[in-house]
Order: C-alpha cells, then sequence, then structure tokens
C-alpha cells in the first residue's frame, strides 16, 4: 500500500491538524480476520480511500513535546526517500 | 492459551504475558547449547508467515556464555542459500566451522574463537549489556541488493525483518528463563569490519542481547485494564 494511502485513510496528510504539533508517520495497516487468508484482497480500492479521506474530520493532533518540537532532520530524510509509491 | 505447555513447560499465553525486556544482564548465566540452537532454529523464516519475503538478515553473533560451545564470533544464515554469499564477504580467515551438536537444518557457523565479550562492548556503544549476557547479535542485511530490487522503499521492510525477529527472541528467551533485549545504539562500521563487511552489500540493521537479568526493583507491574473491571 502507498504510503499516501495511508495517511489519507489516517487524516495524517492534514497539515492543519499537525500545526504546531508534531508529525505522525504510519508504519502500516492490519486487517484481522477469521479462515485463510487468501480470501480477502490485501489492498484497498484507492477511490474507496479517497471519499473516506474526504468526510468531515474532527479534532486537532496534540503536541507531545512541551517545547517546540525538535527537528530530526536525518530521519526526515530518510522517511522521505523511503516512501512507497 | 490457558493450557500449560508440554512437559508442564509455561504456557505461550504465559510467556507472551510475563516476557520483559532485560535491563541489565548478571554477567554469569550461560545457557545450554540446545537452548541456543533452539531460539535460532525459531528465528529460521521457514515457519513463519508474516514476512512474505525471502529473508534478507542474517545474523553476526558475539558468544559469551553457551555451554558447550566454544565463545567467539558466529554467522547465522537465515537463508542457507545466502550461505556462500556470506562467506565471500567476509573475514577470508574465517573457519566456517559447525559448532557441536548444532543440528543440520542450522546454517550455524563458528567463524572465530576467543573472548568477544569486550569488542560487543565496545560495538554497542560501550554498552554492558551486550557483553554480560550469554550471547548478542548485529541483524545484518542484504542491504543493496534489496533497495536495488524492491526500490528504496524496502529500507523499512528491512526493520520489519529486524522487528519480527527481535520479538522472537524476546520470547524465546523468556521461555529459557532469561530475557533479552534490543540494542538500538552500535557503532555500524565497527561491526562490519569486525566481520570484514565492506561496501553497502551488507549493513547492520539492529542489534540484540540474550543473557540472565538483573532485576530492577524501581519498577513494578500493576495489572491491567484495572478501571475497567472495576
Amino acid at each position: 500500500m502507498a504510503d499516501a494511502t495511508l495517511e489519507a485513510l489516517l487524516g495524517l496528510a492534514r497539515d492543519a491538524d499537525f500545526e504546531g504539533a508534531e508529525r505522525e508517520a504510519a508504519e502500516l495497516v492490519m486487517a484481522l480476520w477469521p479462515g485463510a487468508a487468501a480470501a480477502i484482497p490485501s489492498g484497498l480500492d484507492p477511490e474507496a480511500v479517497k471519499e473516506l479521506a474526504g468526510q468531515r474530520w474532527y479534532g486537532r493532533a496534540n503536541r507531545l513535546s512541551p517545547e517546540d518540537p525538535l527537528p530530526w532532520e536525518a530521519i526526515e530524510r530518510v522517511a522521505a526517500a523511503s516512501r512507497k509509491a | 492459551m490457558r493450557s500449560p505447555g508440554p512437559s508442564g513447560a509455561p504456557s505461550a499465553g504465559q510467556i507472551i504475558r510475563q516476557r520483559r525486556s532485560l535491563l541489565a544482564c548478571d554477567g554469569s548465566t550461560s545457557i545450554p547449547a540446545g537452548r541456543f540452537y533452539r531460539m535460532l532454529e525459531r528465528t529460521m523464516p521457514a515457519p513463519w508467515d508474516a514476512i512474505p519475503w525471502r529473508p534478507a538478515i542474517h545474523f553476526g553473533l558475539f558468544v559469551h556464555r553457551v555451554e558447550g560451545i566454544e565463545p567467539g564470533l558466529y554467522a547465522l544464515a537465515r537463508d542457507a542459500a545466502k550461505l556462500e554469499r556470506l562467506k565471500s564477504c567476509m573475514h577470508p580467515r574465517f573457519a566456517w566451522e559447525s559448532p557441536p551438536g548444532c543440528p543440520g537444518s542450522l546454517p550455524l557457523h563458528l567463524l572465530e574463537r576467543g573472548d568477544a565479550r569486550q569488542l560487543a562492548t565496545q560495538v554497542s556503544c560501550r554498552q554492558d549489556i551486550a557483553g554480560e549476557g550469554a550471547f548478542s547479535l548485529g541483524m545484518i542485511a542484504e542491504y543493496q541488493a534489496s533497495l536495488v530490487e524492491h526500490g528504496p522503499w524496502f529500507y523499512r521492510r528491512l526493520f520489519w525483518e529486524a522487528g519480527a525477529i527481535g520479538q522472537v527472541l524476546y520470547l524465546e528467551a523468556e521461555a529459557a528463563g532469561v530475557r533479552a533485549t534490543g540494542i538500538g545504539c552500535f557503532f555500524d562500521d565497527p561491526v562490519h569490519q569486525v566481520f570484514g563487511l565492506e561496501g553497502l552489500a551488507f549493513q547492520s540493521l539492529y542489534h540484540f542481547t540474550v543473557g540472565g537479568y538483573v532485576e530492577d526493583p524501581r519498577l513494578t507491574t500493576l495489572p491491567p485494564y484495572r478501571r475497567e473491571r472495576s
């Protein structure tokens, strides 16, 4: 799954909701179901995700650090370089 | 989950609930070679279905206190087909001997005999936990080939594989009556020098230690979900 799909699904791409707060990066989504794994497709329909992302969102990210978030430039560079399209 | 394991061993559920990271090693506890081999066998990818790709992580081990085998540097090829490639990339002086009693299905080899305690400590940012346990190890990834084959995003997947291995080691250590912890701080270039690895073919991504633990009396455990249950 593309990182952009995951971010849309979780609202992580909503810049305004993260103003002044640390950004979040999602690693994965998990699906649990009974029975054989092969019976369920392991992808998500991008159109369905787009529709979901367009719904009304509530809440804002809260800042984890009492001070201004520290920049971790090396980690941000690696995160950007290792994004999955 | 509630039924006891075979021959009175604790159940998987009990081990999963009681497992903790070790914070300090006692510098004396050893484990039998059979246990050591079993732990490593459980990290082999064959019975797993959680990691769908071909294993890309191998171990460079610092063995200190395993009864029945000599202390020193060892290597485990988690994909036996990669053994020759590992051999050709590591120091030519290494012995590549199968340790006594090692199951034929486990591609574990002694590279060099000797006291590796100080070496393990040094390459782990001078943390005693790397030298005072039964053994510690570096998870050495097939780096460049994985990134070229799959793309840069596979960098994160290599850490998934390392993490899954770590979780197995936590549980196997707990089941063996010892404990484990991940070592996030290590000097990767010196680690590569220890094993003779050059360039980008292999890259140590994560380290781990397993051994007898010292309890930290400052830590307490509270029953979970207390509020919900009252």
